[in-house]
């Protein structure tokens, strides 16, 4: 078995040409990735499950139809399908509220998933889960600067673009979730000390 | 001349988008400003928190995906 790791453009090109496994490694390396991206957005796991498998398939049927033509850039191609549907199903969800529980929650979020991951079940007050429940309560422009720097790796210039403000505001945006984030992080720190020491 | 660096300015470096001069330029003064030294630092300890924020799809979702393009093969056949 040779251990060289295939680049996602060689990749593509043995998926084109039939190979399924390489599609296998492809989703293997960037699902968690799209599905971050997706999750951060919609706030629904439920609806973060299916946007990412609608993701994947719109991504399919292009490659597998020939019109795929961004060689070498499959990650900034899916998570640009992935954020599209994303924000698209949350402007949706925006005209027609969803069905919410007595404690806010959305009534999709009360369903089980059987595989849910670990994080969800066990560790509740770690840094990384704490930093998840933060980055949701940030505004939402903020938010979505934060997602298409950090997770989408698009450059404050695309971010202007593509969210019609200045490169400065975007700027803005990304410093003030970052210090929103980390003020938030040294308070909830704080707090975890005060009840460690307390007797 | 010395150059007031803004925290946008940080950011900016922190996601390596000054160009040659800028980088250059506050990397020096990084070396005698330690107010902007403290910034920098709180800003890339939530960026390195961030960078471990990751979730995980369900395997019925991968598995879905996966059963998915292998039907669609057999279609456009």
């Amino acid at each position: 078995m040779h251990k060289t790791k295939l680049t996602d453009g060689q990749l593509l090109s043995q998926y084109k040409s039939g190979n399924e496994e390489a599609f296998a490694v492809l989703l293997e390396r960037h699902k968690d990735r799209v599905f971050t991206t997706i999750y951060v957005i919609v706030k629904d796991r439920y609806q973060a499950e299916d946007l990412m498998q609608d993701a994947f398939i719109k991504a399919i049927k292009t490659i597998k139809s020939g019109k795929y033509n961004e060689e070498g850039k499959f990650l900034p191609w899916i998570l640009r399908i992935a954020h599209n549907l994303a924000i698209d199903h949350f402007r949706k969800a925006k005209r027609y509220p969803q069905i919410v529980m007595e404690d806010g929650s959305s009534v999709f979020n009360t369903l089980e998933f059987s595989e849910a991951p670990i994080e969800d079940e066990h560790v509740k007050n770690d840094t990384y889960n704490l930093l998840k429940h933060y980055i949701q309560e940030l505004p939402e422009a903020q938010k979505e600067v934060l997602v298409m720097r950090h997770y989408m790796q698009m450059s404050f210039q695309e971010i202007a673009d593509a969210t019609g403000v200045s490169i400065n505001t975007a700027l803005g945006r990304m410093r003030y979730a970052l210090i929103n984030l980390r003020k938030k992080l040294q308070h909830s720190n704080i707090a975890y000390d005060q009840n460690f020491y307390r007797e | 001349m010395t150059k007031t660096f803004t925290e946008n300015d940080l950011v900016r470096f922190l996601y390596d988008e000054l160009n040659k001069i800028e980088k250059e330029a506050l990397e020096s003064a990084l070396l005698t400003d330690l107010d902007l030294q403290s910034e920098l630092e709180n800003l890339r300890s939530v960026m390195k928190d961030l960078d471990k924020v990751s979730y995980s799809p369900s395997q019925r979702s991968v598995n879905k995906i996966l059963e998915f393009s292998k039907g669609y093969h057999k279609q456009s056949v």
